[in-house]
């Protein structure tokens, strides 16, 4: 057996921010040419420990080891970055230029003043082409799809000699075809010897490609799964707690709220389904393509290019779409604290911002702040008087855009990617207020392209392949079919 | 009933944006009285009154303009709306057309400004600092075009002299329970726009916006016609200092509210408004155009020269906008990296 190199090596590693303990003893190693993986329990100084694979910042105990030298501890610290590459959901490439640009002009030690483009476009297409990296590197890479921008910042990485490549939930922004492409790419990588931290939130994900897996739980790595130890059954103990609250609610077998009759758009070729009230439907997008289009039609941004969309058996036209609250539709989005909340305003006024709307008042009674006040503090304690939303933890504010929903009641809630973001705990929450939703009455229709724990409040599957449905799965098949 | 009253004051300071509406008060305090022991007649009632007529323009410009800075916008036509709104009222006065009738053209004028601005910064997305670039040049030309590129004469010679009295004592030179009547319009219009920011659902639209523009759309805030109206709360705040200007002057100025975009930029970020949009309470603009105004005043007083005058004003804006934004990053006391 070859010994094997060791590339990283976190040795006691204690971060204390503002007396805050962020990393607590914490040890991690990975060796070169290995796929770890990296499954976070709880969401607790795992963004620290990201930011401290890549760059040298101070920490309070404990020695890091990089390529084997020491590049950080507790006694001297340089702020130095680390020759690591992420990459994520947001871009590190500079959207206006082109590959070509983004690969060598923007690199440190290019020197020459004058750019002879020919050059440059010959030596990236032998480059890719060695490194089996599929990218049309004359695009710009506003154009290129995410599974190209992904290639091109592993290709990037490579370029430069990086020997660590952390992939963060590419689940999350890549199709399921896309992510198995990008998985054998990983793996190629991995035969190069350049190692890959692979983050994922669904352990099912993660155990698919890594080597090992790590978990991250409460500050520190508590478990390390060897390749045999990568199951369902290994795993359980460490998330015991993973039942949902409250009991899960029976669907109306009416004639349902919101039809899509062989709806037509860029995206979509035909797609056809019924949501009924209390219901939980989840729609598995293969390609990562259609959340855009079904947003668009439910709010009035887009139309259909043949079918017809019904609300309550009413057509549901762009303009009545337009008024999309007002006809009972809400949406959360993937980033849903991005996209819903006012960070600098307070909790209780993000919480009831739809709330006028709902009574059609302008002008809203202080009784009725402080009704709900007192209703939702048993619910989320001392955070309801918080005056910023920007102060309240991740997980706080991902169950305030929820619960604005939630005080809404809308007849039907879109949710995109729902468990994309958060630590399993922050995904059990989502789930449980996901269920007190269900459980007023709310149809759920909820697009991802991962389906692994949705499953769990979910009566009814659709897999989207191409813009059709290409399978349907009732509750009682899901534990038929292998994810 | 006394916790009742402890906890009605404790949320009051907790209020976001009080911390500096308090800072501003608190120099507002401090710069007065500064100025009142180098000259003492800076206290005189007479100094006071001229102080609340003469801070009124700049608490009106500043309204409107704090409006548009909430939203994240701002609007550089402000100040050429005071001088098209002096110069349409005036020039149909001195025409004999009556002061009501003028003052509804010159504000249908203004409103019409607003909406353009409002149009092409919500709908169109020009840069605000473009869009209203472009009206402030339209503004200014038409207020040059009104009277053939001169200014009026005497609105008397139109109204004639009682009417025309009546007009300047309405705007500038009447007084009402002992305060100039220039001070109680702008009390009454900032009471107005204060009461829609912050107790209405149209002034937490505004907010939203400037919070967070995404947000606001998905939670079905009409972006386009919120930002209108903002914009028409400002193009109101410049016609009625047009109107002042004109009532003081007695006359049609070409060049009125001059640099008054800027000035009322100025009050607003003294009194905490976030050029950032999202944040800040309109209670911070009363005190930044009377923190404005009362070192305009002191130190015309203390016979400082004009330069002098600009120089700390300009000084006092960058201070509260670095003060805004280290707040706004957290980065107060620490090292950058």
């Amino acid at each position: 057996m070859p010994v094997k190199k060791e590339l990283l090596r976190m040795d006691h590693v204690s971060l204390i921010q503002n007396g805050d303990a962020l990393l607590d003893n914490l040890n991690f190693q990975m060796f070169a040419g290995e796929i770890m993986g990296l499954v976070a329990g709880h969401n607790r100084g795992y963004d620290q420990l990201i930011q401290l694979l890549c760059r040298n910042l101070p920490i309070s105990f404990g020695t890091v080891w990089y390529d084997g030298r020491t590049v950080n501890s507790y006694s001297h610290s340089d702020g130095s970055p680390n020759r690591v590459c992420v990459i994520e959901q947001m871009s590190h490439l500079v959207e206006g230029l082109s590959v070509v640009d983004n690969l060598f002009v923007l690199r440190k030690g290019f020197k020459k003043y004058f750019i002879n483009e020919r050059i440059l476009r010959e030596q990236a297409e032998g480059f890719f082409r060695e490194n089996s990296l599929e990218v049309n590197i004359r695009k710009r890479v506003s154009a290129l799809t995410p599974l190209e921008r992904c290639l091109t910042e592993l290709g990037k990485a490579l370029l430069i000699g990086y020997k660590l490549v952390i992939v963060d939930n590419p689940g999350n922004f890549l199709s399921q075809y896309e992510l198995l492409h990008f998985q054998d790419m990983l793996r190629t990588v991995k035969k190069n010897g350049v190692s890959v931290l692979y983050i994922g939130n669904h352990h099912q994900e993660v155990f698919r490609i890594a080597d090992r897996t790590s978990l991250f739980f409460n500050r520190r790595i508590i478990k390390v799964f060897e390749r045999d130890e990568m199951t369902d059954a290994q795993i359980s103990p460490y998330i015991t707690d993973w039942n949902i609250p409250g009991a899960q609610t029976t669907p109306d077998q009416g004639e349902g709220i919101l039809h899509f009759h062989n709806v037509h758009t860029r995206n979509l070729h035909g797609l056809r389904f019924v949501l009924h009230r209390a219901e939980c439907l989840t729609i598995l997008d293969m390609d990562n393509r259609i959340a855009e289009d079904v947003l668009a039609l439910l709010t009035g941004t887009g139309e259909c290019l043949r079918g017809q969309i019904t609300l309550e058996h009413e057509p549901y036209p762009p303009k009545r779409a337009m008024g999309y609250l007002d006809a009972g539709i809400a949406v959360i989005p993937q980033d849903c604290i991005k996209s819903m909340l006012f960070l600098n305003r307070s909790y209780m006024e993000n919480l009831t911002f739809l709330l006028d709307r709902k009574m059609h008042q302008s002008i809203l009674p202080g009784k009725v702040y402080r009704s709900i006040r007192n209703e939702y503090r048993p619910l989320v304690g001392d955070f309801i008087d918080e005056s910023l939303a920007a102060n309240l933890p991740p997980a706080e504010q991902i169950a305030l855009a929820y619960y604005r929903i939630q005080l809404f009641h809308p007849r039907v809630l879109v949710c995109i990617q729902p468990l994309a973001k958060g630590d399993m705990y922050t995904r059990l929450r989502i789930l449980a207020l996901l269920r007190e939703i269900l459980k007023s009455g709310t149809a759920v229709l909820i697009i991802t392209a991962n389906v692994s724990d949705t499953l769990m409040i979910s009566d009814r599957l659709l897999v989207i392949e191409n813009g059709v449905c290409a399978a349907a799965y009732d509750k009682r098949e899901f534990d038929q079919v292998d994810w | 009933m006394k916790e009742n009253k402890q906890s009605a004051v404790k949320r009051l300071l907790g209020t976001r944006g009080m911390g500096a509406v308090i800072t501003a008060f608190a120099g507002l305090v401090i710069i007065y009285i500064a100025f009142g022991i180098i000259d003492r007649n800076v206290f005189s009632g007479q100094n006071v009154m001229n102080l609340l007529r003469s801070m009124s323009k700049y608490l009106l410009i500043g309204v409107g303009q704090s409006y548009l800075l909430i939203t994240g916008n701002i609007d550089l036509s402000i100040g050429s709306m005071v001088g098209m709104s002096a110069m349409i009222s005036a020039t149909l006065m001195t025409m004999g057309i009556s002061p009501l009738i003028a003052i509804l053209i010159a504000l249908a004028c203004c409103l019409c400004c607003g909406v353009v601005n409002g149009i092409l910064v919500g709908k169109f997305k020009l840069p605000p600092f473009i869009a209203t670039l472009g009206t402030m040049f339209v503004s200014r030309g038409v207020a040059y075009m009104v009277n053939n590129n001169r200014n009026t004469d005497a609105i008397a010679t139109g109204i004639g002299k009682e009417a025309g009295d009546r007009f300047q004592n309405f705007f500038y030179y009447g007084k009402t329970l002992g305060i100039f009547n220039t001070f109680w319009i702008a009390l009454v219009l900032f009471l107005v726009f204060f009461f829609l920011l912050s107790k209405t659902r149209t002034g937490r639209h505004i907010y939203a916006i400037g919070s967070n523009v995404d947000a606001a759309k998905l939670s079905g805030v009409n972006v386009v016609n919120t930002t209108i109206k903002a914009y028409l709360v400002s193009s109101v705040c410049a016609c009625v200092v047009g109107l002042i200007l004109c009532a003081q002057a007695g006359m049609g100025n070409m060049e009125a509210g001059n640099m008054y975009e800027m000035y009322g930029v100025a009050a607003g970020v003294i009194g905490g408004i976030s050029p950032l949009g999202g944040t800040g309470l309109l209670l911070g603009t009363f005190a930044g155009a009377a923190v404005w105004q009362t070192l305009e005043n002191g130190l015309n007083m203390i016979g400082a020269q004009v330069g002098i005058q600009r120089l700390v004003i300009g000084i006092i804006v960058v201070f509260s906008v670095l003060l805004d934004v280290v707040v706004r990053s957290g980065n107060f006391g620490k090292k950058s990296n």
